[in-house]
């Protein structure tokens, strides 16, 4: 079986007892598989490619060092995920750098046409929300939005409250409801 | 429902959640507040479309640029395989009913007098040498299934026998 397919057919759990049964190996599985993930989330922090590409390997080698204390109560993801949430506020710290994001979100779609716009209000309304609130606490709104992650997995990575991530992400949810109305009700008037 | 309800219900949603029956109901009676559901749950999946296409294309360059994925595995090679979790707590209260079994069954004589008919009036002395024996091979497969960690409690106490 190729590497490839390997990748493809073993799930995490699988991968990581091969890994705790001694196949080193068998780690490459998970790094291909959430690689791009916290690399991701790397360049929300650093906004930097080599920055980015550094603190990946920081955290997968993490990862390794403390995968015997994973015990399947969440989602690998989400594990891996507090690893690089906590090496990224860590490495912050020490460098004495203030967190900042700037999601620079590329649009798709025709410009001007209605998917282009309705594109262009929906991450301004998350930029919007985002912007409003304190860095680490707008890192709740993006894992909400674009990881797709719920309020207890959000609470597990970051370590704030369920009902916190909850109300911002419900603000966050009214401005965009409200622009959106505001889109249909133009659509509406023409 | 009313409709700030059902407005309110929908932000309140978490990640993958479905929609409870009562705002099934009421969006399938209302179209203002169906449309509004719509409109936000289409903005979303279009607004995670184009942030992961950008940016999964961005990461996934990085990593291939950057080989990460060898840099991780050099990394790995040259470190100790991780090992399973040293679960003293799952260990010790097995010890712990061995050994205050040791102690407190002979002490219920009424209780287990039919231990008393059959062995005899030493059947005391024996349960504890059998409960001995037992945790006396109960500590012995500790030490065995966790050599390094008593090699390296006694290191840092200085007992190790040279």
């Amino acid at each position: 079986m190729s590497a490839a397919d390997q990748a493809r057919g073993s799930s995490d759990e699988e991968a990581i007892g091969r890994v705790l049964d001694g196949d080193t190996e068998a780690f490459s599985i998970l790094v291909r598989r959430h690689g791009a993930r916290v690399t991701r989330l790397g360049m929300s922090f650093f906004r930097d490619e080599e920055e980015a590409a550094d603190f990946t390997q920081d955290v997968f080698v993490k990862a390794y060092t403390a995968l015997a204390s994973f015990k399947g109560r969440s989602l690998f993801s989400t594990w891996l995920l507090r690893i690089a949430y906590n090496t990224a506020i860590n490495t912050k710290k020490r460098k004495r750098e203030q967190y900042s994001l700037d999601p620079e979100i590329e649009i798709v779609g025709e410009p001007g046409t209605d998917e282009a716009h309705l594109r262009e209000e929906t991450a301004r309304a998350v930029r919007g929300a985002m912007a409003e609130l304190p860095p680490r606490q707008a890192l709740c709104i993006e894992l909400y939005f674009y990881y797709d992650l719920k309020y207890s997995e959000i609470s597990e990575i970051t370590g704030y409250p369920v009902n916190t991530i909850k109300s911002h992400v419900f603000r966050a949810k009214r401005i965009l409801r409200e622009r959106l109305g505001s889109i249909g009700e133009d659509r509406n008037e023409a | 429902m009313r409709h700030e309800a059902a407005l309110r219900y929908l932000d309140e949603l978490d990640a993958r959640q479905g929609y409870g029956l009562a705002l099934r109901l009421h969006l399938a009676r209302c179209p203002s507040c169906a449309a509004s559901a719509r409109r936000v749950e289409a903005a979303l999946v279009a607004f995670r479309e184009d942030t992961r296409r950008a940016d999964i294309r961005g990461a996934e360059a990085i990593l291939a640029d950057s080989r990460v994925e060898e840099r991780v595995m050099a990394a790995v090679r040259l470190m100790p395989p991780p090992r399973q979790d040293f679960a003293l707590r799952d260990w010790l209260f097995p010890a712990a009913v061995i050994a205050l079994s040791m102690f407190f069954l002979p002490l219920f004589g009424q209780d287990i007098g039919f231990l008393e008919a059959l062995f005899g009036s030493g059947y005391a002395l024996s349960l504890s040498l059998v409960l001995g024996v037992g945790f006396t091979a109960y500590s012995a497969l500790f030490v065995a299934t966790h050599l390094l960690e008593v090699r390296s409690y006694l290191e840092k106490r200085g007992l190790m026998p040279r």
